[in-house]
């Protein structure tokens, strides 16, 4: 399961004030500059004059203007002094901000890391200069593409928390190009793409990232997306490790899917003592009678009368058996419940949440292939049911595989109706066992009871729909559920 | 003299059957739908075994093999059912039960049962 209340929390304190990084307004400032020059203009000047007017021959005016001259000389010599004393203090200011700044970023409890993005906000500038749109669907479309582009991503920087959480002894260790320092770091790459490319300049991702020592975690990932080409350079990005909230969550999950396997087995237990009651009952009549009837029979001479009203009362017992069992199915029909029009789409998004934790825990990859509404009318328990059971059974037989153990749910519409297919790379079925899988207590698991297939078909079938199955020894297996359209 | 047996059952269709089934090994048979019925009448009938299932509306196949303890503690019991739980078969073979059947039983069974439960050497064997 993955960790919405995490997220949630962090995304609501980081999104309540969307931060606004866009580039300083341009003020006018008397800067230490603007006194320099103007102190420097005035004493040149004054030095000009006074050389000047003392080597000129007009002797009248000398000593006024050698006088005006040394004026300007003390006015040009104050500003010169208090330029430098403004310079002087700017520098303070400087360092003890550069300090502040080192402070934050060094010893800050959260790991930052910054990095230079230019180089994608400029292949960005360029194709929208071109007129491609869809940025993230140009780049999926050419993989080779995005990884040369991810490649030229830059770690600049990393503070004291990011080589602690890294395991890294000191920052130069994880300075460099980050596909190199961060191998799995391609995959979330698409989501940076959106980031650049969307509204809310945020991005807001989970990793799972490997330290240095070989170890891998899971973190939560945020950054702030700057708004100007230049921003790019230093884009701080913000890691927060939730490994040990993830494997709590996992083990919660695992408690409560242990939980509710271990009633799905009371309930079955008790349905299925109730039923051995019901059927055993008559086939103690039918057992007795028959044995009562061959002793008629056997009698010297037979007596046809007793035999004939026992091999009866064998055959009212049978159809009492068989009423039994009718009704039990009648009764499992019947319980489908409330129908409604649903959106298939979000129920396979809903329905994924419910196996994804036994997927991590077989190193099964789920993917969701469902790229647009698809409305049925159904029972959105009961086929949420079907598909769990569909899917945890494909899980499960991935468990042992040797080769990448992929999930994959399909849905969309045909012919016939609303289709929803589940494919597993698993050992396949060999054919001889193909026409029992859906069969009660059917089950290759020491532990199974073999019912997980059979309620996902009666599932279906409730809906006047069903299931097929197509496997391939060594390939995988395939099930594919069919909903006909408008069913009740 | 025919051995009496008293057959008490809630399900008609097993009463009947098994009726059918002691009438063919020539014993004579009384039926009953429930522990009271039997109660008011089986004693002073004299059977000389009885079989009853365990989970009946009121008195249970238990509660009556209870009673007849003290009003008839010679009579043989002989239990069938549906439900054949170790708890019930334990504590009905702690109290002298002949034996324990799971409904569908062997008919072959009952009827040895039967047999070793009203012959005379099998009389008293709580």
């Amino acid at each position: 399961m993955s960790n919405p209340p995490l997220a949630k929390a962090i995304r609501s304190d980081s999104l309540a004030q969307p931060p606004q990084l866009g580039p300083m307004p341009k003020r006018m400032v008397w800067g230490p500059e603007h006194v320099w020059l103007v102190g420097c203009t005035l004493l040149l000047l004054a030095t000009l004059g006074a050389s000047t007017t003392w080597f000129a021959e007009h002797d009248g005016f000398r000593s006024e203007i050698t006088l005006l001259s040394l004026i300007a000389f003390v006015i040009a010599t104050a500003f010169v002094i208090k330029g430098w004393r403004i310079d002087a203090q700017m520098r303070r200011d400087m360092v003890e901000m550069q300090r502040r700044y080192q402070d934050m970023f060094g010893r800050a409890g959260v790991s930052i890391w910054q990095e230079d993005w230019s180089a994608v906000a400029e292949a960005i500038q360029a194709l929208r200069k071109n007129g491609v749109e869809d940025i993230v669907g140009w780049y999926r479309d050419r993989p080779d593409e995005a990884r040369a582009l991810h490649a030229q991503v830059l770690i600049t920087d990393v503070n004291l928390h990011g080589c602690y959480l890294m395991r890294a002894d000191n920052p130069s260790r994880l300075i460099g190009k980050l596909h190199e320092v961060v191998p799995g770091s391609f995959a979330s790459f698409p989501r940076w793409l959106a980031a650049f490319c969307s509204e809310d300049r945020v991005y807001v991702g989970e990793n799972r990232v490997r330290r240095l020592d070989g170890e891998a975690f899971d973190c939560y990932v945020t950054a702030a997306i700057p708004s100007d080409q230049e921003g790019y350079r230093q884009i701080m990005v913000s890691m927060l490790e939730i490994t040990e909230y993830k494997r709590d969550a996992q083990k919660l999950a695992k408690a409560q899917e242990d939980l509710s396997r271990a009633q799905r087995i009371v309930t079955a237990g008790t349905l299925a003592a109730t039923l051995a009651h019901e059927i055993n009952s008559p086939l103690a009549a039918v057992a007795a009678n028959s044995a009562a009837c061959l002793r008629w029979l056997d009698r010297d001479p037979p007596d046809l009368r007793e035999a004939r009203d026992a091999a009866q009362a064998a055959v009212n017992a049978i159809e009492r058996t068989q009423t039994v069992v009718a009704h039990t199915k009648s009764y499992f029909t019947r319980a489908k419940g409330v129908s409604s029009e649903i959106d298939l789409r979000s129920l396979i998004n809903d329905t994924a949440v419910l196996f994804e934790n036994e997927a991590i825990r077989h190193g099964v990859a789920v993917t969701l292939l469902v790229d647009h509404e698809i409305r049925a009318r159904c029972n959105p328990i009961q086929i949420q049911q079907a598909l769990v059971n569909l899917c945890i059974n494909s899980i499960q037989a991935m468990s042992e595989s040797g080769h990448p153990r992929l999930l994959t749910i399909h849905a969309g519409r045909d012919r016939k109706g609303a289709a929803v297919t589940v494919t597993d790379t698993g050992p396949g079925i060999p054919p001889a066992v193909l026409e029992e899988i859906f069969d009660p207590f059917f089950s290759t698991k020491g532990d199974g009871m073999g019912l997980g297939l059979a309620i996902a078909r009666s599932c279906i079938e409730a809906h006047g729909g069903w299931v097929e199955v197509r496997s391939e020894v060594g390939v995988g297996t395939e099930f594919k559920i069919t909903l006909p359209v408008g069913t009740p | 003299m025919r051995k009496i047996i008293a057959v008490i059952d809630d399900d008609r269709a097993i009463r009947n059957g098994v009726s059918s089934l002691l009438r063919s090994a020539g014993l004579d048979v009384r039926l009953y739908e429930n522990a009271e019925s039997f109660l008011n009448e089986g004693v002073a009938r004299k059977a000389d075994a009885a079989i009853t299932d365990i989970q009946m509306p009121g008195m249970s196949g238990l509660d009556l093999q209870e009673t007849l303890k003290d009003r008839q503690p010679d009579l043989p019991v002989l239990f069938m059912t549906a439900f054949p739980e170790d708890a019930l078969r334990q504590r009905a073979m702690a109290r002298g039960a002949v034996c324990f059947l799971s409904k569908p039983f062997n008919a072959a069974d009952l009827l040895f049962w039967i047999e070793k439960a009203t012959a005379p050497a099998g009389r008293g064997q709580e």
